[in-house]
């Protein structure tokens, strides 16, 4: 076990006379927690890292890369003490960033580490008391909180000390205890009420969203905070003054510290410090008395009972599916139409493929963010085509989805369960490219399709068709991309591959890194000849005809191009 | 079914070790168990087997203490589960049937964190869970992580986990599953060992073959209750002389085996020949 992990059971170990009479087995406590630490230290960071990586590498000292990351991000979060003059302003925006990372990096933590389903199978048949067992899993939150609250808010603690001097650091320990309280309260209530409105199958599935949220979150921060804090838009105005500022969590505990360091008595002021102290013992209270017991039942439902039988679906036709229909459009029968409806299920089944691909969705959210910033306001008169000052950022607009299906593209060949792709190798299959194009046209009924439906309807109802020579040629370049990194990635049948730690081989990242350069080469070309409607057109028809000439290539591809997982033999 | 208990031990005197009476238990609407009646003796090695979703886990779990959530009675060497759980716990010892352990622990630090929790000396335990281990022959991945082991590798930790403090009720559910040949043999030798010093072993598994070679008594059970229950000579003796695959075959499904063999052959010529062949 490591310092940090040493150091912190021994300091939520000295109570140990009080745990002893609350009727807690002080060695066996001990040697629960010792197990769930060297455990900790040995699963990988959560942080940012969305996928299990298949590595024959075992996970060491994961404690401190996780303090080196949140001490990173506790650094950061020391600029909002620097901007405008008003402590109210500075400490609301803190506690801000304060709760949302620990609630949701603490939600994503929650079924990963503390709740360990094995805990049935392995604990509760030994001699353990209750008592023994809930005090250790709440000592090991309370160890793993304050392994990442701690690194969290030391940087801004320092700070205080400068600003504020030693009553000021007080009172802020006081409200960052509180709002800590309120985050462990909000994390219960979301788990709480994602179990009541859905099925505990699904709550993996809503987990992982949420993780998905989060990452897109700390991206779309760190793009938009500094862009908010050059607009010094937030300085002009006084929050005290907002009526609605109550609504606001992290407001409560700024006005709690402000009350008690130097008190103003403005009512939204009082209200908020009374609410600082209110909500999170209610909260605590809730959690104990109604929630836990609720909680610790219904957590037991997720990891399932092997003696529950499966759900009887009704017999019967089922309703054609959006992927059916298309797949029956675009693809011939056979081999092709397998690959499109493999892929189009894997796709949006597939937990890893998702959290690989669906944070795209974000960054182009934030993309368009972005640039609205830069144009200070956005209007529909942003998008006329007939101002050449507008054609850059309707180019973006337009290349907005190659992030997304070159994140598709570069994802298509791995999974964890590779070693299915068995079938392939037994299947009599003439064509095995076949089935490679049948998946690359999923990618673009699934990635395409929609996108450039509603790019192209905005675009001709703002432009009329003066829109659609660019449109023709952002589609043609985004497809042939598509099929250019296929052609090159597509040794591997889709789903076929093990995900390892580079992802995939390696070199597919290095070609996805590629492919946005070309990318951004492409938008750089279309934007110079932008006004050549014939040039653009001509170059729509090129790319359309490179799009099926490679199509073919890969059609024709034989079996023994195909490459399969070296394990699979 | 009553008398049959009194096959095994027509004195009275002798306390079983595990009773279990009118025992019901339901998964929110799904009722598992329907009132199951059992006593188990010293020494006796049972075979509990039924098909998939009978109930045999479920029953094991309740025993161990697991599951509180019952009705009926459940009472290990005359204490209630219900009441005093603990006490049962130390009692037993628990193999579960999936390969459930932290498998980025090594053997040696699992194995002493479960020593702890038994109340056994670390030093004591280290002597013990060594000596399984190496039998085993995994003496030389005592400080491996288990991340890397093979299904049968974490079975054998599993198995001496659930050994190690010398329990006297010992549950096993499916033990044998991802073991090969050779640690099959050992550990049949080794709970027929077991029996003999006196310790009681509940089995639940599916593997016909092992099952009626090792256990002293078959419960098998069906829809949550119990179907046939004697030694595999007196269920012999009842049905016929079958094999205990063939005795469960026609205990446990509900139409021949036969039939639906056919129904499959049937259907590569579903389109033209199925009337003529079902008629």
């Amino acid at each position: 076990m490591n310092f940090i992990n040493a150091f912190l059971l021994s300091l939520f170990m000295k109570p140990a006379g009080f745990y002893k009479r609350l009727g807690v087995d002080i060695t066996k406590l001990k040697s629960l927690l010792t197990c769930k630490l060297i455990m900790d230290d040995r699963q990988p960071f959560s942080f940012g890292q969305s996928r299990q990586k298949e590595t024959k590498e075992p996970v060491n000292n994961s404690t401190w890369l996780a303090l080196g990351v949140y001490s990173l991000m506790g650094l950061l979060f020391i600029i909002f003490f620097f901007f405008g003059e008003s402590p109210i302003l500075h400490f609301t925006a803190f506690f801000s960033i304060y709760i949302v990372m620990l609630t949701l990096s603490l939600i994503i933590d929650f079924t990963r580490v503390l709740i360990d389903v094995r805990d049935n199978f392995i604990i509760l048949p030994k001699p353990v008391n209750d008592r023994t067992f809930l005090v250790a899993r709440i000592l090991h939150i309370a160890i793993h909180i304050s392994k990442m609250a701690i690194p969290l808010f030391l940087p801004a603690a320092i700070v205080v000390i400068i600003q504020h001097g030693i009553g000021g650091l007080a009172a802020f320990l006081l409200a960052l205890l509180l709002a800590t309280v309120f985050s462990i309260f909000l994390i219960n209530a979301t788990y709480l009420a994602i179990l009541r409105f859905s099925k505990p199958e699904k709550f993996k599935s809503i987990i992982n969203y949420l993780q998905i949220g989060f990452t897109i979150l700390v991206y779309g921060g760190y793009q938009l905070l500094p862009r908010l804090i050059n607009k010094s838009l937030l300085e002009k105005f006084d929050l005290n003054e907002l009526p609605w500022i109550n609504a606001v969590p992290s407001y409560w505990f700024a006005s709690l510290w402000q009350m008690v360091t130097q008190p103003v008595w403005i009512p939204n002021l009082i209200i908020g410090s009374f609410l600082a102290i209110g909500m999170p013992v209610a909260g605590i209270y809730l959690v104990v008395k109604v929630f836990a017991p609720a909680f610790n039942q219904k957590l037991s439902l997720i990891s399932g009972t092997s003696d529950n039988a499966p759900t009887l679906l009704s017999k019967g036709k089922k309703s054609l599916s959006w992927g059916d229909r298309i797949s029956k459009w675009i693809t011939s029968p056979g081999p092709e139409q397998m690959g499109f409806d493999l892929s189009w299920r894997m796709m949006l089944r597939s937990r890893e493929f998702k959290m690989q691909v669906y944070p795209g969705i974000g960054y182009i959210l934030v993309l368009l963010i972005v640039f609205m910033f830069q144009k200070n306001n956005l209007y529909a008169s942003s998008f006329l085509i007939n101002n050449p000052e507008n054609r850059f950022g309707i180019l973006v607009v337009l290349y907005s989805p190659a992030l997304l299906i070159m994140a598709a593209a570069s994802q298509l060949h791995l999974s964890q369960s590779w070693k299915a792709s068995w079938i392939y190798q037994m299947s009599p299959a003439q064509k095995p490219g076949q089935i490679i194009n049948g998946s690359i046209k999923a990618v673009i009924a699934q990635f395409m399709i929609l996108p450039f439906l509603l790019i192209g309807i905005s675009g001709i109802s703002l432009n009329g068709v003066a829109m659609l020579p660019s449109l023709l040629l952002s589609a043609g370049m985004q497809t042939m991309m598509l099929y250019l990194v296929s052609l090159i990635n597509n040794a591997y049948l889709p789903f076929s591959q093990p995900i390892t730690k580079s992802g995939g081989d390696g070199t597919s990242v290095a070609n996805g890194i590629l492919a946005m350069i070309i990318i951004g080469i492409i938008v750089f070309i279309h934007w110079g000849i932008f006004s050549n409607i014939w040039l653009v057109l001509t170059l729509a028809v090129v790319s359309l005809s490179i799009t099926w000439l490679i199509h073919k290539r890969i059609t024709n591809k034989p079996w023994r191009r195909i490459s399969f997982a070296k394990d699979l033999a | 079914m009553e008398k049959m208990y009194h096959y095994f031990y027509p004195m009275e005197s002798i306390q079983p070790v595990i009773e279990i009476s009118n025992l019901h238990k339901s998964y929110s609407k799904n009722q598992v168990l329907k009132g199951i009646n059992l006593n188990v003796y010293p020494g006796q090695i049972i075979g509990y087997i039924g098909p998939n979703g009978a109930g045999k886990s479920t029953t094991a779990k309740i025993i161990c203490g697991l599951l509180s959530n019952f009705e009926g009675e459940v009472r290990v060497k005359g204490i209630s589960v219900k009441e005093n759980p603990l006490a049962v716990k130390k009692l037993i010892g628990y193999v579960p049937e999936l390969a459930e352990l932290y498998e980025v622990l090594t053997p040696h630090e699992f194995l002493s964190f479960m020593a702890d929790l038994y109340e056994i000396p670390r030093q004591q335990a280290e002597e013990r869970f060594t000596k399984m281990l190496s039998a085993f022959g995994l003496s030389n991945n005592l400080h491996q992580r288990m991340e890397t082991f093979s299904k049968g590798m974490r079975q054998k930790v599993l198995i001496v986990s659930g050994l190690m403090h010398n329990p006297e009720v010992i549950i096993l559910d499916e033990p044998l599953s991802g073991l090969d040949a050779n640690s099959v043999i050992i550990v049949k030798e080794l709970l027929s060992k077991l029996a003999a010093s006196g310790k009681t072993i509940f089995y639940s598994s599916h593997m016909m073959d092992v099952v009626e070679k090792i256990s002293d008594r078959i419960v098998l059970i069906n829809h949550g209750v119990i179907a046939a229950d004697g030694t595999i000579e007196e269920l012999r003796a009842q049905k016929g002389n079958l094999s205990l695959e063939k005795i469960f075959a026609n205990l446990t499904s509900q139409g021949a085996h036969s039939d639906v063999a056919a129904e499959i052959m049937d259907a590569f010529d579903f389109i033209t020949e199925t009337k003529e062949s079902t008629a």
